[in-house]
Protein backbone atom coordinates (compact mmCIF):
# COMPACT_ATOMS: atom_id res chain seq x y z
CA UNK A 1 0.00 0.00 0.00
CA UNK A 2 1.59 3.02 -0.99
CA UNK A 3 1.04 6.50 1.25
CA UNK A 4 -1.27 7.87 -0.99
CA UNK A 5 -3.44 4.53 -0.85
CA UNK A 6 -3.47 4.89 2.83
CA UNK A 7 -4.06 8.86 2.93
CA UNK A 8 -7.18 7.77 0.82
CA UNK A 9 -8.49 4.94 2.88
CA UNK A 10 -7.94 6.98 6.04
CA UNK A 11 -10.34 9.98 4.90
CA UNK A 12 -12.95 7.58 3.64
CA UNK A 13 -12.98 6.08 6.63
CA UNK A 14 -13.04 8.97 8.58
CA UNK A 15 -15.75 10.26 6.73
CA UNK A 16 -17.89 6.97 6.82
CA UNK A 17 -17.07 6.95 11.20
CA UNK A 18 -18.23 10.41 11.39
CA UNK A 19 -21.30 9.40 9.54
CA UNK A 20 -22.20 6.72 11.48
CA UNK A 21 -21.57 8.79 14.55
CA UNK A 22 -23.79 11.22 13.52
CA UNK A 23 -26.13 8.92 12.47
CA UNK A 24 -26.31 7.13 15.71
CA UNK A 25 -26.39 10.11 17.69
CA UNK A 26 -29.42 11.48 15.86
CA UNK A 27 -30.92 8.10 16.40
CA UNK A 28 -30.38 8.55 20.01
CA UNK A 29 -31.80 11.39 20.37
CA UNK A 30 -34.84 10.08 18.05
CA UNK A 31 -35.06 7.57 20.34
CA UNK A 32 -35.17 9.40 23.69
CA UNK A 33 -37.48 11.97 22.25
CA UNK A 34 -39.93 9.28 21.13
CA UNK A 35 -39.45 7.69 24.85
CA UNK A 36 -40.27 11.30 25.75
CA UNK A 37 -43.50 12.02 23.44
CA UNK A 38 -44.73 8.67 24.14
CA UNK A 39 -44.61 9.36 27.68
CA UNK A 40 -46.15 12.80 27.40
CA UNK A 41 -49.40 11.28 25.45
CA UNK A 42 -49.72 8.22 27.87
CA UNK A 43 -49.83 11.09 30.29
CA UNK A 44 -51.97 13.30 28.55
CA UNK A 45 -54.49 9.95 27.21
CA UNK A 46 -54.74 8.83 31.04
CA UNK A 47 -55.31 12.56 32.37
CA UNK A 48 -58.35 12.92 29.67
CA UNK A 49 -59.37 9.52 30.61
CA UNK A 50 -59.61 9.79 34.49
CA UNK A 51 -61.95 13.30 33.32
CA UNK A 52 -64.09 11.42 30.73
CA UNK A 53 -64.76 8.99 33.76
CA UNK A 54 -65.86 11.31 36.47
CA UNK A 55 -67.22 14.57 35.39
CA UNK A 56 -70.32 12.15 33.85
CA UNK A 57 -71.04 11.34 37.36
CA UNK A 58 -70.95 15.20 38.49
CA UNK A 59 -73.48 16.58 40.52
CA UNK A 60 -72.62 19.74 41.37
CA UNK A 61 -69.92 22.02 39.70
CA UNK A 62 -68.25 24.26 42.29
CA UNK A 63 -66.19 25.73 39.72
CA UNK A 64 -68.48 27.12 37.16
CA UNK A 65 -68.41 28.44 33.41
CA UNK A 66 -70.40 31.91 35.07
CA UNK A 67 -71.40 33.08 30.83
CA UNK A 68 -74.17 31.37 29.64
CA UNK A 69 -73.95 32.30 26.32
CA UNK A 70 -70.38 33.17 25.59
CA UNK A 71 -67.14 31.16 24.77
CA UNK A 72 -65.69 30.92 27.87
CA UNK A 73 -62.68 28.76 29.29
CA UNK A 74 -61.20 28.40 32.58
CA UNK A 75 -57.76 26.40 33.81
CA UNK A 76 -59.25 24.27 36.88
CA UNK A 77 -62.48 22.24 37.68
CA UNK A 78 -63.68 21.31 40.97
CA UNK A 79 -66.73 19.72 41.31
CA UNK A 80 -69.22 16.72 43.60
CA UNK A 81 -68.87 13.80 42.06
CA UNK A 82 -69.30 9.97 42.74
CA UNK A 83 -66.59 8.60 45.02
CA UNK A 84 -66.96 5.73 43.04
CA UNK A 85 -67.45 6.50 39.23
CA UNK A 86 -67.87 2.81 38.58
CA UNK A 87 -70.58 2.95 40.41
CA UNK A 88 -72.62 6.16 40.55
CA UNK A 89 -75.32 6.37 43.01
CA UNK A 90 -77.02 9.68 42.86
CA UNK A 91 -75.83 11.79 46.12
CA UNK A 92 -74.46 9.33 47.95
CA UNK A 93 -70.82 8.94 49.05
CA UNK A 94 -69.73 12.20 47.30
CA UNK A 95 -66.41 13.70 46.72
CA UNK A 96 -64.96 16.86 46.31
CA UNK A 97 -62.90 16.49 43.39
CA UNK A 98 -60.59 19.57 41.85
CA UNK A 99 -58.27 19.28 38.42
CA UNK A 100 -55.60 21.87 38.30
CA UNK A 101 -52.44 22.64 37.50
CA UNK A 102 -49.92 22.85 40.64
CA UNK A 103 -48.33 26.50 39.26
CA UNK A 104 -48.22 28.35 42.69
CA UNK A 105 -45.35 29.38 44.47
CA UNK A 106 -43.09 26.54 45.24
CA UNK A 107 -45.45 23.82 43.28
CA UNK A 108 -44.17 21.30 40.84
CA UNK A 109 -46.16 22.68 37.58
CA UNK A 110 -48.06 19.16 37.69
CA UNK A 111 -51.84 18.25 36.22
CA UNK A 112 -52.92 16.66 39.92
CA UNK A 113 -56.57 15.29 40.79
CA UNK A 114 -57.35 16.29 44.04
CA UNK A 115 -59.63 15.61 46.92
CA UNK A 116 -60.74 18.00 48.72
CA UNK A 117 -61.93 18.85 52.36
CA UNK A 118 -63.47 22.21 52.29
CA UNK A 119 -59.77 24.13 51.62
CA UNK A 120 -57.41 21.26 52.34
CA UNK A 121 -56.31 18.82 50.10
CA UNK A 122 -57.01 15.45 51.62
CA UNK A 123 -55.15 13.23 48.57
CA UNK A 124 -53.49 13.99 45.26
CA UNK A 125 -53.41 12.42 42.20
CA UNK A 126 -50.34 13.85 39.28
CA UNK A 127 -51.89 12.98 36.12
CA UNK A 128 -49.24 14.95 34.31
CA UNK A 129 -45.82 15.46 35.54
CA UNK A 130 -44.34 19.24 36.04
CA UNK A 131 -41.48 18.14 33.97
CA UNK A 132 -43.65 18.69 30.91
CA UNK A 133 -45.50 22.09 31.71
CA UNK A 134 -48.79 21.00 31.29
CA UNK A 135 -51.64 23.34 30.49
CA UNK A 136 -55.32 22.38 31.00
CA UNK A 137 -58.46 24.37 29.57
CA UNK A 138 -62.00 23.38 29.55
CA UNK A 139 -63.99 25.18 27.23
CA UNK A 140 -67.52 25.78 26.96
CA UNK A 141 -68.31 26.84 23.32
CA UNK A 142 -71.81 28.61 24.39
CA UNK A 143 -75.21 28.80 22.68
CA UNK A 144 -73.83 30.70 19.64
CA UNK A 145 -72.28 27.47 18.78
CA UNK A 146 -75.15 25.61 19.48
CA UNK A 147 -73.63 23.33 22.55
CA UNK A 148 -75.53 21.89 24.79
CA UNK A 149 -74.84 23.44 28.56
CA UNK A 150 -73.82 19.84 29.64
CA UNK A 151 -71.21 19.58 27.08
CA UNK A 152 -67.52 21.19 27.16
CA UNK A 153 -64.62 20.36 25.79
CA UNK A 154 -60.89 19.45 27.78
CA UNK A 155 -57.56 20.10 26.39
CA UNK A 156 -53.88 19.67 27.85
CA UNK A 157 -50.64 21.04 26.45
CA UNK A 158 -47.89 20.02 27.03
CA UNK A 159 -44.20 20.56 25.76
CA UNK A 160 -41.52 18.09 25.36
CA UNK A 161 -38.31 20.21 25.30
CA UNK A 162 -36.07 18.00 23.89
CA UNK A 163 -38.07 18.07 20.67
CA UNK A 164 -37.10 20.84 18.94
CA UNK A 165 -33.57 18.95 18.63
CA UNK A 166 -34.64 16.56 16.02
CA UNK A 167 -37.18 19.08 14.15
CA UNK A 168 -40.36 18.02 15.87
CA UNK A 169 -43.12 20.78 17.50
CA UNK A 170 -42.48 20.79 21.23
CA UNK A 171 -45.69 21.55 22.08
CA UNK A 172 -48.58 18.39 22.15
CA UNK A 173 -52.06 18.85 22.28
CA UNK A 174 -54.75 16.58 22.67
CA UNK A 175 -58.65 17.29 23.39
CA UNK A 176 -61.80 15.35 24.87
CA UNK A 177 -65.09 16.26 24.79
CA UNK A 178 -66.78 15.84 27.94
CA UNK A 179 -70.65 15.66 29.27
CA UNK A 180 -72.16 16.24 32.08
CA UNK A 181 -75.23 13.54 34.06
CA UNK A 182 -77.82 16.13 35.10
CA UNK A 183 -75.86 19.41 35.89
CA UNK A 184 -75.78 22.52 33.88
CA UNK A 185 -72.39 23.20 34.08
CA UNK A 186 -73.19 27.32 33.07
CA UNK A 187 -74.19 28.64 36.81
CA UNK A 188 -74.45 32.75 35.83
CA UNK A 189 -73.73 34.07 39.20
CA UNK B 1 8.40 -4.69 -0.59
CA UNK B 2 5.71 -6.39 -3.08
CA UNK B 3 5.58 -9.55 -0.92
CA UNK B 4 4.35 -7.49 2.32
CA UNK B 5 1.26 -8.46 4.26
CA UNK B 6 -1.63 -5.66 4.68
CA UNK B 7 -4.98 -4.80 3.62
CA UNK B 8 -4.79 -3.70 -0.13
CA UNK B 9 -6.76 -0.84 -1.50
CA UNK B 10 -9.27 -2.80 -2.80
CA UNK B 11 -10.20 -4.26 0.01
CA UNK B 12 -10.54 -0.96 2.63
CA UNK B 13 -13.05 -0.03 -0.40
CA UNK B 14 -15.00 -3.33 0.07
CA UNK B 15 -14.78 -2.36 3.39
CA UNK B 16 -15.82 1.14 3.20
CA UNK B 17 -18.62 0.68 0.52
CA UNK B 18 -20.08 -2.20 3.26
CA UNK B 19 -20.10 0.38 5.72
CA UNK B 20 -21.34 2.87 3.86
CA UNK B 21 -24.64 0.76 2.79
CA UNK B 22 -24.75 -0.16 6.49
CA UNK B 23 -24.73 3.64 7.50
CA UNK B 24 -27.31 4.50 4.61
CA UNK B 25 -29.99 1.29 5.84
CA UNK B 26 -29.53 3.31 9.50
CA UNK B 27 -30.27 7.03 7.98
CA UNK B 28 -32.87 5.56 6.27
CA UNK B 29 -34.71 3.81 9.34
CA UNK B 30 -33.91 7.08 11.25
CA UNK B 31 -35.84 9.31 8.47
CA UNK B 32 -38.37 6.69 8.42
CA UNK B 33 -39.02 6.60 12.09
CA UNK B 34 -39.43 10.31 12.20
CA UNK B 35 -42.44 10.05 9.25
CA UNK B 36 -43.82 7.12 11.12
CA UNK B 37 -43.37 9.40 14.20
CA UNK B 38 -45.20 12.32 12.66
CA UNK B 39 -47.99 9.85 10.87
CA UNK B 40 -48.86 8.31 14.18
CA UNK B 41 -48.87 11.53 15.83
CA UNK B 42 -50.99 13.38 12.89
CA UNK B 43 -53.34 10.02 13.39
CA UNK B 44 -54.49 10.57 17.07
CA UNK B 45 -54.32 14.55 16.58
CA UNK B 46 -57.12 13.51 13.88
CA UNK B 47 -58.71 11.11 16.37
CA UNK B 48 -58.90 13.33 19.25
CA UNK B 49 -60.55 16.11 16.89
CA UNK B 50 -63.07 13.59 15.49
CA UNK B 51 -63.87 12.35 19.03
CA UNK B 52 -64.53 15.71 20.09
CA UNK B 53 -66.69 16.69 17.82
CA UNK B 54 -68.93 13.61 17.21
CA UNK B 55 -68.89 13.96 21.52
CA UNK B 56 -70.71 17.25 20.57
CA UNK B 57 -72.79 16.36 18.04
CA UNK B 58 -73.89 13.29 20.33
CA UNK B 59 -74.79 15.72 23.08
CA UNK B 60 -77.83 17.25 21.39
CA UNK B 61 -80.91 15.88 22.17
CA UNK B 62 -82.84 13.95 19.55
CA UNK B 63 -84.53 16.71 18.01
CA UNK B 64 -82.22 19.15 18.50
CA UNK B 65 -80.07 17.29 15.86
CA UNK B 66 -80.91 18.43 12.28
CA UNK B 67 -80.19 16.50 9.50
CA UNK B 68 -77.99 17.31 7.26
CA UNK B 69 -73.68 18.47 7.37
CA UNK B 70 -71.61 20.50 8.90
CA UNK B 71 -67.94 21.19 8.51
CA UNK B 72 -64.78 22.92 10.01
CA UNK B 73 -61.22 22.70 11.14
CA UNK B 74 -59.29 22.84 14.24
CA UNK B 75 -59.38 26.13 15.00
CA UNK B 76 -63.29 25.60 16.02
CA UNK B 77 -62.32 23.11 19.21
CA UNK B 78 -58.85 25.02 20.29
CA UNK B 79 -56.75 27.47 19.10
CA UNK B 80 -53.62 25.34 20.72
CA UNK B 81 -54.50 23.13 17.73
CA UNK B 82 -53.56 26.15 15.48
CA UNK B 83 -50.58 27.20 17.54
CA UNK B 84 -49.31 23.43 16.92
CA UNK B 85 -49.85 22.88 13.35
CA UNK B 86 -47.17 21.89 11.09
CA UNK B 87 -48.19 21.97 7.59
CA UNK B 88 -50.72 19.51 7.62
CA UNK B 89 -54.57 20.38 8.40
CA UNK B 90 -57.35 18.67 9.37
CA UNK B 91 -61.33 19.26 8.77
CA UNK B 92 -64.03 17.61 9.98
CA UNK B 93 -67.49 17.42 8.44
CA UNK B 94 -70.27 15.66 10.59
CA UNK B 95 -72.92 14.19 8.86
CA UNK B 96 -76.44 13.48 10.33
CA UNK B 97 -78.92 11.40 8.82
CA UNK B 98 -82.18 10.01 10.10
CA UNK B 99 -83.03 6.07 10.07
CA UNK B 100 -85.62 3.74 11.23
CA UNK B 101 -84.95 0.52 13.20
CA UNK B 102 -86.27 -3.22 11.45
CA UNK B 103 -89.17 -4.48 13.31
CA UNK B 104 -92.99 -3.60 13.98
CA UNK B 105 -92.20 -0.64 15.79
CA UNK B 106 -89.54 1.39 13.33
CA UNK B 107 -88.12 3.04 16.08
CA UNK B 108 -86.37 6.14 14.71
CA UNK B 109 -82.90 7.33 15.10
CA UNK B 110 -80.42 9.56 14.25
CA UNK B 111 -77.02 8.68 13.06
CA UNK B 112 -73.75 11.02 13.77
CA UNK B 113 -70.64 10.57 11.53
CA UNK B 114 -67.86 12.61 11.86
CA UNK B 115 -64.99 12.75 9.38
CA UNK B 116 -61.82 14.02 9.53
CA UNK B 117 -59.45 14.39 6.71
CA UNK B 118 -56.02 15.44 6.16
CA UNK B 119 -53.26 15.16 3.63
CA UNK B 120 -49.63 13.80 4.54
CA UNK B 121 -46.42 14.54 3.18
CA UNK B 122 -43.82 12.82 2.23
CA UNK B 123 -40.59 13.39 3.32
CA UNK B 124 -39.78 15.77 0.42
CA UNK B 125 -43.05 17.79 1.59
CA UNK B 126 -44.73 16.48 -1.13
CA UNK B 127 -48.98 15.99 -0.10
CA UNK B 128 -49.02 12.21 -1.02
CA UNK B 129 -51.98 10.31 0.87
CA UNK B 130 -55.80 12.08 1.81
CA UNK B 131 -56.43 10.13 5.07
CA UNK B 132 -59.40 10.24 6.50
CA UNK B 133 -60.45 9.31 10.10
CA UNK B 134 -64.43 8.74 10.59
CA UNK B 135 -66.69 7.59 13.74
CA UNK B 136 -69.97 6.60 14.02
CA UNK B 137 -72.84 6.63 16.77
CA UNK B 138 -76.48 7.18 17.07
CA UNK B 139 -78.62 9.13 19.07
CA UNK B 140 -81.70 6.98 19.67
CA UNK B 141 -85.08 8.06 19.73
CA UNK B 142 -86.08 8.92 23.30
CA UNK B 143 -87.99 5.93 25.74
CA UNK B 144 -89.67 8.71 27.89
CA UNK B 145 -91.73 12.04 26.28
CA UNK B 146 -93.43 13.58 29.04
CA UNK B 147 -95.56 16.68 27.81
CA UNK B 148 -97.56 19.35 29.63
CA UNK B 149 -100.04 22.13 29.58
CA UNK B 150 -101.18 24.63 32.33
CA UNK B 151 -103.25 27.65 33.03
CA UNK B 152 -100.85 30.66 33.07
CA UNK B 153 -102.78 32.41 35.40
CA UNK B 154 -106.09 32.00 37.24
CA UNK B 155 -109.67 32.41 35.13
CA UNK B 156 -111.82 35.01 36.46
CA UNK B 157 -115.19 33.20 37.52
CA UNK B 158 -117.68 32.56 34.39
CA UNK B 159 -114.87 32.07 31.73
CA UNK B 160 -115.19 28.76 31.46
CA UNK B 161 -118.67 27.16 32.94
CA UNK B 162 -119.02 23.63 33.56
CA UNK B 163 -122.19 22.20 31.19
CA UNK B 164 -124.96 20.83 33.64
CA UNK B 165 -126.66 17.80 33.51
CA UNK B 166 -130.38 17.80 35.27
CA UNK B 167 -130.23 13.98 36.03
CA UNK B 168 -128.59 13.01 39.30
CA UNK B 169 -125.90 10.25 38.48
CA UNK B 170 -127.12 6.98 38.67
CA UNK B 171 -125.35 3.50 37.86
CA UNK B 172 -125.39 2.51 34.00
CA UNK B 173 -125.68 6.18 33.50
CA UNK B 174 -125.89 5.92 29.45
CA UNK B 175 -123.47 8.60 27.76
CA UNK B 176 -126.03 11.15 26.57
CA UNK B 177 -127.43 11.60 29.90
CA UNK B 178 -123.91 13.39 30.83
CA UNK B 179 -123.66 16.24 28.60
CA UNK B 180 -120.16 16.07 28.69
CA UNK B 181 -117.36 18.96 27.25
CA UNK B 182 -114.24 20.02 27.04
CA UNK B 183 -113.45 21.85 30.00
CA UNK B 184 -111.67 24.85 27.52
CA UNK B 185 -113.37 26.21 24.80
CA UNK B 186 -112.09 23.58 21.99
CA UNK B 187 -112.58 19.60 22.64
CA UNK B 188 -108.94 19.38 23.40
CA UNK B 189 -106.28 20.26 25.84
CA UNK B 190 -103.56 19.23 24.47
CA UNK B 191 -101.95 17.35 21.46
CA UNK B 192 -99.21 15.03 20.19
CA UNK B 193 -97.96 13.06 17.64
CA UNK B 194 -94.82 10.42 18.51
CA UNK B 195 -93.09 8.09 15.83
CA UNK B 196 -93.74 5.30 17.92
CA UNK B 197 -96.61 3.54 19.65
CA UNK B 198 -96.55 4.51 23.00
CA UNK B 199 -97.68 3.81 26.78
CA UNK B 200 -99.37 6.65 28.50
CA UNK B 201 -99.77 7.53 32.29
CA UNK B 202 -102.13 10.76 31.76
CA UNK B 203 -102.50 13.11 35.29
CA UNK B 204 -104.89 16.04 35.14
CA UNK B 205 -105.46 18.60 38.32
CA UNK B 206 -108.36 20.94 38.08
CA UNK B 207 -109.53 23.80 40.51
CA UNK B 208 -113.24 24.50 40.45
CA UNK B 209 -114.84 27.18 41.89
CA UNK B 210 -118.88 28.13 42.20
CA UNK B 211 -121.06 31.02 42.04
CA UNK B 212 -121.48 31.98 45.76
CA UNK B 213 -124.52 33.85 45.47
CA UNK B 214 -125.77 30.92 44.49
CA UNK B 215 -124.30 27.93 46.30
CA UNK B 216 -124.50 23.73 45.00
CA UNK B 217 -126.00 21.87 47.47
CA UNK B 218 -123.63 19.71 49.57
CA UNK B 219 -124.14 16.44 47.27
CA UNK B 220 -123.92 18.25 44.16
CA UNK B 221 -120.66 17.22 42.06
CA UNK B 222 -119.28 18.10 39.12
CA UNK B 223 -117.62 14.70 36.68
CA UNK B 224 -114.85 14.63 34.86
CA UNK B 225 -113.26 11.97 32.48
CA UNK B 226 -110.80 11.80 29.89
CA UNK B 227 -110.35 10.84 26.21
CA UNK B 228 -107.89 10.48 23.82
CA UNK B 229 -108.84 11.68 20.12
CA UNK B 230 -112.85 10.68 19.54
CA UNK B 231 -112.56 7.61 21.62
CA UNK B 232 -114.62 6.64 24.64
CA UNK B 233 -113.29 7.20 28.43
CA UNK B 234 -110.23 6.17 29.35
CA UNK B 235 -109.80 5.28 33.25
CA UNK B 236 -112.40 6.37 35.30
CA UNK B 237 -115.00 9.02 35.63
CA UNK B 238 -114.25 10.83 38.85
CA UNK B 239 -117.13 12.47 40.69
CA UNK B 240 -116.44 15.37 43.11
CA UNK B 241 -118.47 17.18 45.84
CA UNK B 242 -118.32 20.79 44.80
CA UNK B 243 -118.67 22.22 47.80
CA UNK B 244 -116.20 19.74 49.81
CA UNK B 245 -113.42 19.76 47.31
CA UNK B 246 -112.50 22.01 45.16
CA UNK B 247 -109.80 20.00 43.45
CA UNK B 248 -110.47 17.35 41.44
CA UNK B 249 -107.39 14.80 40.08
CA UNK B 250 -107.05 12.21 37.97
CA UNK B 251 -104.00 9.63 37.47
CA UNK B 252 -105.55 7.19 33.88
CA UNK B 253 -103.04 4.97 31.55
CA UNK B 254 -103.95 4.26 28.21
CA UNK B 255 -101.82 1.50 26.60
CA UNK B 256 -100.34 1.20 23.24
CA UNK B 257 -101.53 4.16 21.64
CA UNK B 258 -100.73 4.00 17.86
CA UNK B 259 -97.90 6.48 16.11
CA UNK B 260 -99.19 9.43 14.52
CA UNK B 261 -100.98 12.83 15.64
CA UNK B 262 -103.37 12.20 18.51
CA UNK B 263 -105.32 14.90 20.55
CA UNK B 264 -106.02 14.33 24.82
CA UNK B 265 -109.71 15.45 25.61
CA UNK B 266 -110.82 16.75 29.49
CA UNK B 267 -114.09 17.14 29.51
CA UNK B 268 -116.51 17.66 32.48
CA UNK B 269 -119.92 18.10 33.25
CA UNK B 270 -121.92 18.97 36.71
CA UNK B 271 -124.90 17.23 37.70
CA UNK B 272 -127.25 19.36 39.05
CA UNK B 273 -131.16 20.47 38.98
CA UNK B 274 -130.83 23.72 39.80
CA UNK B 275 -130.19 25.88 36.71
CA UNK B 276 -129.07 29.09 38.97
CA UNK B 277 -125.72 26.76 40.34
CA UNK B 278 -123.08 27.94 38.22
CA UNK B 279 -119.76 26.26 38.32
CA UNK B 280 -116.01 27.58 36.81
CA UNK B 281 -113.10 26.36 36.21
CA UNK B 282 -110.39 28.09 38.08
CA UNK B 283 -106.89 26.29 37.15
CA UNK B 284 -106.07 23.32 35.28
CA UNK B 285 -103.01 21.33 34.78
CA UNK B 286 -102.33 18.50 32.21
CA UNK B 287 -99.28 15.85 32.28
CA UNK B 288 -98.71 13.50 29.66
CA UNK B 289 -96.17 10.72 30.21
CA UNK B 290 -95.49 8.86 27.07
CA UNK B 291 -93.31 5.32 27.40
CA UNK B 292 -92.64 3.57 24.19
CA UNK B 293 -94.75 0.54 23.91
CA UNK B 294 -93.58 -2.84 23.92
CA UNK B 295 -95.05 -6.24 22.27
CA UNK B 296 -93.65 -8.26 25.14
CA UNK B 297 -92.52 -5.83 28.13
Amino acid sequence: MTLLELLIALALAGVIFLGIFHVSTIAGKQIHVYIERYNAYSQIGYALDDMALRMPSASKIKTPFTQSGALETIHAMRFIGASDPYHVVPYEGDTDYRYRVRNGAGEDGALVLEVMDGSNIEKAEILVEGKFRPRVSFIRHGEQHDAEPDFMTVVIEVFCDKSKAIGLPEKLVKAEGIRFWFVDVVQPQ
Amino acid sequence: MKNAKGLSLIEILVVLIITGLIAACVSAAVIGGYYMLKQAEHKSRAMSITHVKLQEYLSHSFDNLQPGQESGNESNISNAFVETQDNTYFNWTVFIDQDKTMGANRVPYKNVTVETKYSEVDPQGKAVNTRTIRLSNVVPYPLIHILSRKSQAPFPDGKYEAPRTDLRYYPGMKEEEYNWAGILDGAKVLDFNYAVPKDLIIMYNLAISYDTDHPPDPDETVMTRCRIDNGGTEGIITRTPIRSQVFINNILQVGNVGAGPHTVHIEWCHESDNAGVKVWLRAYDVTVVAVEYKDNP
